[in-house]
């Protein structure tokens, strides 16, 4: 009944009710029902393994990145895709185009940054998601979908790489989903190693002395109102013994390639990402603020590019040469663009009516370019696309499929994607 | 002779005050008789209070963001006052931890930056520590902000203007959302999509009471010079069409008949002589606010309306002022209940409406009876914040204790919540002892400047910690800089990059348990609090047993003392051999045991 084909919702609904009678009707095959995989339900065919996510927050100017114009700060330069130009801010990374899709005519309602970056984070408008207090983020539900993935000890199916704050929250799906967040990829694994340098006879005797304290205390409290705290701490110490932790070691990539990521914070989220990719880390956020240029906007872009571009550049040449683009995917994506008028003050300010993004990698199509701008990069020209449509192409290629639903904690289906969002059917 | 009697009033003064408090402190009782427990609707025999060393315990952390020192837990356990706990409470209030702590939240409240270009440093830190150190008005801290003008050395209250550069766009979306609960950020650049009332002209209507201020880093146009004060030419638009030309006008006169005829020495002499060494807020009673301009049209210059709608009388006035003045005026309840609401969520963890800044026409107020009272009160005590958190603490309401069975409403039960990072690192020094070992207290000189106590007689004994610049040793959380440096203790735990308001966050991560077992502070507190000649090892050498330094141990981390069936199980669950009396003091051991009572639930939860 839950196969992998990816069904409309309509016909989710009856299966579903279907389920409930034969339940009632006969308890044994209720039972059945009951041990079926449930995230079947909300998973479609897919080779993604892994889903490396560059979410730049604050608002990344379009005119000045991927979709250059007369009044861009920078000049464009060529990129792989046979008559595309992108500004020389991203001159290395323009050379590997081809293997992503460029859409320049999303769009939003929303311009301001919490709304703007909640949207980004969910798929949902903040308006739209009232009714539900604590929506998962894209990642935890990723993160939730590769689920029976999972073997062996536990290790984060949902890392956030750089700037923690945006993301990762897993709302009503658990913290066992929420983003693990890493702010400094070169120490990554600093607090996971400190206590090995102890016998284990100490060790022991700390973990006994632990188990009394706690024991102790939900003899005389509450357990249930320190669950959050409690689950974190099973989740550590699991993690702790994981075998996987060399993941996390930059030091053990080969120099040259970590020299050409470039050894900035930037340069190693990207490096990072790409080692969690190789091990099919479901989902792998990477932030990136400063692009809030209300003020010094060439400068600023520049600043960031400067290290963005070669980073970025690598992790698509790395993840094409080693063949890992067919189980990774890749987006890029910001929650609006910026004015391209600025009227010459060296400023731009929030413009949600259209900007760009990139995506690719997975069984999705290559060196696609959608939609035009106009002369100014003000508005598009033909079809434009909803944000919200272009995350929930990102759901559709992760193999998620973006019409299922989840039973949130006050009991109501929450749909993966907002009603009547349609994927981007073209790129795929 | 005037002398004699002003000191005699002084002292009168003080007197009266003292008695006041005295008088306050025996007529509230601990029952039903508290009138906030009256209005909080639940009947007296529904709520228990938890135990007073609990009690005592949430206070401190709630109040001072730190747990009881062990002599503190000592010395109340052997209090027998009736009412010694809002005794505490009232000491607690005057003590510098609380300016320090609750001086931090409003920081993270007006996304305070102690490090801001071209600023003194700390200097609103300073400024929002020093006046609640002083207890003074909530009202008052507000006008002055609101009414503020100059740089922050003459007058730190005009911080709150240039955490935003003097924008009068990006003012009125902070004004509104602090003061007023009015989130109407949308409205910026369209009308608001379902407040309908609220179009983006209102928004624009509220931010022209700001657009008189203005932030000058470099003086362009010397005044001397021209015989005028002119600001910079990037807001020559908030002139009208008059005042503009005639701005234009008095400028070009001067570059062609003194700028030009000058050397290009001269001109920079003068250039730098501009150069302001921190920035400043200047005032123009010309200026005013257009909305954005209608295809390529600039738009005329927007008339102030108040956030409900009403219109003010500003001809010839400041109309910050006139806007302070409505803000804060008697009949504007909705400005108190939205800061009572936040303080009442800080002390009980419940909210009776939220988000804090969006209060709609729809909102469902949770308890209404008891939101009143409460503004009301707050309203009595002169907007005083001590006296509103002393009367809360007061009530059996916020003396309510933690669930034992499944229950979790929080009407009739505190619901425990995690340490936040300043709690949290504060009492891990406190519960490690490591300040009275190494005598940090005395490194940590604070720079505040002393401020006089004339906001009655809760008003603070001692000189708050403030950040230093490059200062590399920390006593409490309140030395360390905001927004807390990325890799920090306190950022680990949530501590807010300053954004926004009040962005810390609260929802605790496996990063945190990380840092916690195995994290450098972790380590080199447990490390260092059981070295030889440490206070652990102290304990055990006066008594020759591991027993004493379990005793001290549970009393400086968890506030209690160790009961005999505890130790009893401690002991035979750890190396009974090592344990014998003629052992020596093993500090390998005072660590582990040190380090699993800070990671224990016990510590790390507020209860």
């Amino acid at each position: 009944m839950f196969t992998d084909r990816a069904h409309s919702r309509r016909e989710f609904l009856t299966g579903a009710l279907k389920a409930v009678s034969a339940c009632i009707a006969l308890p044994s095959i209720g039972k059945i029902f009951a041990e079926e995989d449930p995230y079947d339900a909300i998973t479609v065919a897919s080779p993604v393994k892994s889903v490396i996510f560059v979410n730049m927050v604050g608002g990344m100017s379009h005119v000045d990145t991927l979709d250059p114009k007369p009044d861009s700060a920078f000049a464009a330069v060529n990129s792989s895709i046979a008559g595309v130009r992108v500004c020389e801010t991203l001159q290395k990374s323009a050379a590997q185009l081809s293997s992503l899709n460029l859409v320049r005519t999303l769009r939003s309602e929303d311009g301001a940054h919490d709304f703007g970056q909640h949207l980004v984070n969910t798929g949902y408008r903040f308006t739209e998601s009232q009714g539900f207090p604590d929506i998962p983020s894209l990642g935890s539900v990723v993160a939730y979908a590769s689920t029976r993935r999972d073997t062996g000890a536990y290790f984060p199916s949902n890392i956030i790489i750089n700037d923690r704050g945006h993301g990762g929250s897993a709302g009503f799906l658990g913290v066992k989903y929420a983003g693990f967040h890493i702010s400094n990829p070169q120490r990554g694994i600093q607090n996971l190693i400190g206590a090995s340098q102890l016998s284990s006879e100490r060790l022991t005797r700390r973990e006994k002395l632990l188990e009394i304290l706690n024991e102790d205390f939900f003899r005389r409290n509450n357990p249930q109102a320190y669950n959050t705290w409690k689950q974190m701490f099973e989740s550590a110490l699991s993690f702790m013994n994981s075998d996987r932790l060399s993941v996390f070691d930059l030091g053990l990539m080969p120099a040259k390639l970590k020299a050409s990521f470039g050894d900035t914070r930037i340069g190693n989220a990207f490096a990072l990402a790409y080692r969690l990719a190789e091990k099919q880390t479901p989902f792998i956020q990477i932030n990136i603020g400063g692009w809030d240029t209300h003020n010094n906007n060439r400068a600023k872009v520049a600043e960031i590019c400067r290290d963005l571009d070669p980073a970025l550049a690598t992790l698509l040449g790395e993840l094409k040469a080693s063949g890992l683009f067919s189980q990774t995917l890749f987006v890029l994506v910001s929650e609006f663009g910026r004015t391209p008028d600025a009227g010459g003050k060296d400023g731009r300010d929030h413009y949600p009516k259209i900007f760009s993004g990139l995506i690719g990698g997975g069984a999705l199509v290559k060196g696609q370019v959608l939609g035009e701008t106009d002369a100014k990069g003000e508005k598009p020209l033909k079809e434009s696309w909803h944000l919200k449509e272009f995350l929930s192409t990102m759901h559709r290629a992760a193999g998620i499929d973006p019409e299922a639903q989840l039973t949130s904690s006050t009991g109501r289906p929450f749909s993966l994607s907002p009603r009547e969002t349609r994927y981007i059917s073209e790129l795929f | 002779m005037h002398l004699v009697l002003s000191l005699k009033l002084r002292s009168l003064n003080f007197i009266c005050g003292a008695m006041l408090l005295a008088l306050s402190l025996t007529t509230s009782r601990l029952s039903a008789a508290h009138s906030l427990d009256a209005a909080y609707g639940v009947p007296a025999t529904k709520i228990e209070r938890a135990d007073d060393l609990r009690l005592f315990r949430r206070l401190s952390l709630q109040l001072r963001g730190v747990i009881p020192r062990p002599e503190e837990t000592g010395d109340f356990m052997r209090d027998r006052r009736k009412d010694k706990l809002k005794i505490y409470a009232a000491e607690f209030l005057r003590s510098r931890e609380f300016a320090e702590y609750w001086g931090n939240w409003m920081g993270s409240l007006f996304r305070e930056k102690t490090r801001e270009r071209n600023q003194p440093y700390a200097a609103f830190d300073t400024y929002l520590t020093n006046s609640l150190n002083a207890n003074k008005p909530y009202a008052q801290l507000v006008r002055e902000m609101l009414s503020a003008s100059g740089d922050q050395n003459a007058n730190p209250a005009v911080s709150f203007y240039l955490r935003d550069m003097g924008d009068p766009v990006q003012i009125a979306e902070y004004v509104g959302r602090v003061f007023y609960g009015q989130k109407v950020t949308c409205a910026r650049c369209h009308n608001h999509p379902y407040d309908t009332d609220f179009t983006q002209e209102r928004y624009y209507a509220l931010a022209a009471f700001f657009s008189q201020g203005y932030a000058v880093q470099r003086i362009d146009f010397p005044e001397k010079e021209l015989g005028t004060k002119i600001p910079p030419q990037n807001i020559w638009d908030r002139f009208t069409d008059d005042d503009q030309k005639l701005v234009r006008t008095v400028v070009q006169k001067w570059r062609r008949e003194k700028l030009s005829k000058l050397s290009p020495a001269e001109k920079k002499a003068l250039q730098d002589a501009g150069r302001l060494e921190f920035v400043r807020l200047d005032y123009d009673a010309r200026l005013g606010l257009r909305m954005p301009p209608e295809a390529d049209k600039p738009r005329p210059l927007v008339e102030p309306v108040f956030p409900d709608g009403s219109k003010p009388n500003v001809t010839g006035i400041d109309r910050r002022k006139v806007f302070a003045d409505w803000l804060t005026a008697r009949q504007n309840s909705r400005f108190r209940r939205v800061f009572v609401s936040r303080v009442w969520h800080r002390l009980t963890g419940q909210k009776f409406y939220f988000p804090f800044d969006d209060l709609r026409a729809d909102t469902k107020i949770r308890n209404e009876k008891l939101l009143a009272h409460l503004e009301q009160q707050f309203f009595k005590d002169g907007t005083r914040i001590k006296e509103l958190v002393l009367h809360i603490v007061s009530s059996d309401a916020w003396a309510r204790k933690t669930a034992e069975a499944e229950s979790a409403d929080d009407s009739f039960f505190f619901v425990p919540v995690r340490l936040d990072a300043d709690q949290l690192f504060n009492s891990l020094l406190t519960a490690t002892q490591i300040s009275s070992v190494k005598n940090i207290n005395e490194r940590a000189i604070g720079d505040a400047r002393e401020i006089k106590a004339e906001y009655a007689n809760l008003a603070g004994t001692a000189t708050p910690r403030l950040p230093r610049e490059k200062n590399r040793d920390f006593a409490a959380a309140c030395e360390i800089e905001r927004p807390a440096p990325r890799n920090s203790f306190l950022s680990v735990f949530g501590a807010g990059e300053r954004n926004d308001i009040e962005d810390d966050e609260t929802e605790p991560t496996l990063e945190q348990v990380l840092v916690m077992l195995n994290g450098q502070l972790t380590r080199n507190l447990t490390r260092e609090a059981t070295q030889n000649n440490s206070y652990f090892e102290k304990m055990y050498s006066e008594s020759k047993g591991n027993r004493s330094v379990a005793e001290a141990a549970f009393l400086a981390v968890l506030t209690r003392p160790l009961t005999d069936s505890e130790w009893n199980r401690i002991r035979e669950a750890t190396e009974p051999k090592f344990l014998k009396g003629s052992a020596k003091y093993s500090k390998e051991y005072a660590a582990d045991f040190l380090w699993s009572l800070i990671n224990s639930q016990e510590f790390i939860h507020v209860h």
